[in-house]
């Protein structure tokens, strides 16, 4: 716990730390402020070919609205915030020589790995619980309460959730959307763990990310084989909480693979660290 | 000498090597570290000194051997070992955007929970009580170095590891750090294992010497033992020149190598280091400055080429 | 000769036939004309039902108010979806004088004698639709409208009635739905509602209840039903 707090406390005392919460308000705040001038205007485009076969009424446009709008967009720029910071943080005691003196300090390697990453997987749920947070309350502050309508990418299926219901399936999309971006955090780790700078680490993870949502998206049979094997395949499945009816086993099936994701970064991270060679 | 055989060896190293691809970093180094001593690792650059050190410190996983500190096994026992062991490999650094204060509380606290006022002591050991609360990086690389031994004696360990400790400082950092060294071994009652490639820097410091070329040990022993048999060449400022010249022209232990613009150079025999200083004084010779010289190469080619027995 | 009048009197008879067959279909739209004439307004409770894989919603309730010949809104104070065509009653809607009616059979509907009319606008910028109803002729009653809007759209709603006070009024709308979907171009911008090319097919059951008629409904509450159109 207190090698936890040690690391916890160094990556806070960064103000490169806070450009990452920082941006996530800017791009929270701006998104909805424009969503809140343009309202109308979205909601025609967003709806026009659903009202050629219904009237919509009632307060469509609201915060839990905004808030899954703004989630669709999670995997895109909430990477790149993990990875300034859990590409960082191993690498960075390479390239600032203070590796050399905390691993000879009577903590164990293990142990000192396992700070960092239970610290790095800290980061990241502070992140996606900030941008929650301040999607929501910003959100039910401009927009209002309501129902929730919900459009699935892969039907043209729409499913409406009773304003009762929002609050609880919000908790567990984000406990979900926590787990998928653990996975790139681990990914990051890992790099950060086998480089000596922190550029590479960064860069490398995103292109990845990059890679594999680009890959995975492609309408041709080959790259639909390869999607399965593609963890970014399972990071939105936090969508599904937001389905009627819940399909639990998918849920399960996609929070089983990212562990089992998370897991083996870990470990091949856990391995490299504890036997790597200390020349810098 | 004899004493020797009762005391403690705190560092015990056993065929300890290290290879980096197809080179020998090091080689079947059997090196013994007694509790008290100041034990001066010597080599050249590149001989193998810091590789010894990360490995003894566990920054480095040897190819071949075992290390004992304290009697105990450093990889099984490595816990128990490190928190009575504390070192500075290369040059201490520190996390540049934490103040000194909290760097040596993360740091010290890793091996044991240190109270406040244990910190401010250290930092007033080395003279850094006033920028306790400031940021490192606004620290130049003196005060580091400083900030670097205060961590080192934050927890009171009983065995010092320190990788060339002055380089990079002027002559009177140097001089400072040699003193505390001198101080922790004498009053603190700390075993002090340092690398240098300084012989002027053994002499002054170090009680016991190793001395490695190519991953090799060459020697190992008491530093008077090993460098007192060879005569020291020294140059010295006098005033006047000419009188000291032809006073030490008749002592028997002292050969004139060269005399000019207020500078002796000149070879003594073993042990009269200081008796030629008083010599000179007691002779009305005023003394200005007194440098010892004697080059590693010099003491290096000696020890391989077996002119000098050990 | 002969056979020249006995031609022109057959083609006369049909052409009569014909003549008389217009007339009559147009007919069938009269009663219900003056039945609900006197029908100014009214406002009624409703719950929706869906039955549509393409949505999934609980049932919704709202309050819809109706002012002659075609003002509706609906309040709610939550989202209420609510079918375009077809989903409340508006006796209005039918005129003669807008459209061609032809008799399409006559049938037995629900054990009474019904007839089933094609209703083709006259103008097609205003109602770009046809209808076909089946008018229960004994009650006066439209019992189904079966719609076909446009692009292969079509809906079919079945009507259920009760009485409530002079008038009777619907009790339950069944909407069977079968509707391509919506273009996907202007929205892919927005994932959240991107589109494929799906069809919306199932059913829809309105229920109605607690008829308030004739309350003297203003057109200012009468507001825009939906979001609007950018400018």
């Amino acid at each position: 716990m207190k090698l936890f707090r040690f690391e916890t406390y160094k990556i806070f005392s960064r103000w490169r730390t806070y450009i990452s919460f920082g941006f996530i308000a800017l791009i929270v705040i701006m998104t909805e402020v424009v969503m809140k001038l343009s309202a109308h205007e979205i909601l025609y485009r967003m709806m026009r070919s659903f009202q050629k076969d219904f009237l919509i009424f009632g307060n469509v446009l609201n915060g839990w609205f905004i808030t899954a709008f703004i989630m669709n967009s999670l995997h895109i720029h909430i990477p790149f915030f993990i990875t300034l910071v859990a590409g960082d943080i191993v690498s960075n005691e390479a390239t600032s020589g203070t590796v050399r003196l905390l691993l000879i300090r009577p903590p164990s390697r293990s142990k000192i790995i396992t700070a960092k990453y239970l610290t790095t997987l800290f980061y990241t749920t502070g992140l996606v619980i900030f941008l929650g947070l301040i999607c929501i309350t910003l959100g039910l502050l401009l927009f209002g309460n309501g129902d929730l309508i919900m459009n699935y990418q892969t039907k043209f299926r729409i499913v409406f959730i009773p304003q009762a219901e929002v609050p609880l399936r919000m908790l567990l999309a984000f406990t979900a959307a926590v787990w998928s971006m653990t996975v790139v955090a681990s990914l990051a780790f890992l790099f950060s763990t086998l480089a000596e700078n922190s550029i590479g680490p960064i860069i490398g993870t995103m292109a990845v990310v990059i890679v594999f949502l680009v890959v995975g998206n492609f309408p041709f049979d080959f790259f639909r084989m390869l999607s399965p094997y593609l963890f970014t395949t399972y990071m939105v499945f936090w969508q599904r909480f937001l389905d009627d009816p819940i399909p639990w086993q998918e849920i399960a099936k996609s929070a089983v693979i990212l562990g089992l994701h998370n897991t083996g970064l870990f470990l091949i991270a856990f391995i490299v660290f504890n036997r790597k060679d200390i020349t810098s | 000498m004899e004493a020797y055989s009762s005391k403690e060896v705190v560092l015990r190293t056993h065929g300890l090597s290290k290879k980096f691809g197809k080179r020998w970093a090091a080689k079947n180094l059997n090196l013994e570290v007694y509790r008290g001593d100041v034990f001066c690792f010597l080599g050249p650059n590149g001989a193998g000194k810091s590789t010894t050190i990360r490995m003894i410190l566990t920054l480095l996983t040897p190819s071949a051997g075992s290390i004992e500190i304290f009697g105990m096994d450093l990889h099984k026992h490595r816990r128990a070992v490190l928190s009575q062991v504390c070192g500075i490999v290369e040059k201490p650094d520190f996390y540049l955007y934490l103040s000194a204060y909290k760097n040596l509380e993360i740091l010290g606290s890793m091996t044991r929970r240190v109270q406040k006022d244990e910190i401010m002591e250290a930092l007033e050991v080395v003279g850094l009580t006033s920028r306790a609360f400031e940021k490192v990086k606004t620290f130049s690389h003196g005060m580091k170095q400083r900030l670097g031994i205060a961590q080192a004696l934050l927890t009171k360990p009983q065995l010092i590891i320190l990788d060339e400790p002055t380089t990079g400082l002027d002559p009177q950092g140097m001089k400072e750090v040699r003193g505390l060294i001198k101080k922790l071994a004498s009053e603190g009652g700390m075993t002090v294992f340092l690398s240098s490639h300084l012989l002027s820097e053994v002499e002054l410091v170090a009680t016991r010497m190793a001395v490695i070329n190519r991953g090799e040990l060459i020697a190992q022993g008491f530093v008077s033992e090993l460098l007192g048999k060879e005569s020291m060449e020294y140059s010295v400022q006098v005033s006047p020149l000419d009188s000291a010249v032809e006073l030490l022209a008749k002592l028997t232990w002292v050969e004139v190598l060269a005399a000019e613009d207020g500078k002796i150079e000149l070879r003594v025999e073993p042990g009269h280091a200081s008796e030629l200083n008083r010599f000179l004084v007691s002779n009305q010779i005023e003394v200005l400055s007194f440098y010892p010289h004697r080059t590693l190469e010099d003491f290096f080619l000696k020890i391989t080429e077996g002119t000098s027995e050990i | 000769m002969k056979r020249a009048l006995l031609f022109a009197g057959v083609l006369f008879l049909i052409s009569t036939e014909w003549i008389q067959a217009q007339e009559d279909a147009s007919r069938y739209l009269d009663p219900i004309e003056k039945k609900y004439s006197a029908l100014k307004d009214y406002i009624v409770d409703v719950n929706v039902h869906f039955d549509i894989e393409a949505l999934k919603a609980p049932d919704l309730q709202a309050k819809l108010c109706y002012k002659a010949p075609d003002r509706m809104k609906v309040e709610s104070k939550r989202i209420f979806f609510f079918p375009q065509e077809g989903g409340y009653f508006n006796p209005s809607l039918f005129k003669k004088k807008n459209f061609d009616i032809r008799l399409v059979e006559r049938l037995i509907y629900d054990g009474r004698k019904a007839v089933r009319l094609k209703l083709t606008p006259m103008d097609t910028n205003t109602y770009g639709k046809s209808f076909v109803l089946t008018i229960d002729t004994d009650r006066s009653l439209i019992r189904e409208i079966k719609i076909s809007p446009s692009e292969g759209r079509e809906v079919k709603a079945t009507m259920d009635y009760g009485q409530f006070g002079d008038f009777e009024l619907p009790t339950c709308i069944d909407l069977q739905l079968d509707i391509p979907s919506g273009e996907p171009t202007g929205m892919k911008e927005f994932t959240q509602f991107g589109q494929k090319t799906k069809g919306i097919t199932g059913k829809v059951e309105i229920t109605y209840s607690n008829y308030r008629i004739n309350v003297g409904l203003s057109d200012d509450i009468f507001r825009e039903r939906g979001p609007k159109k950018p400018e």
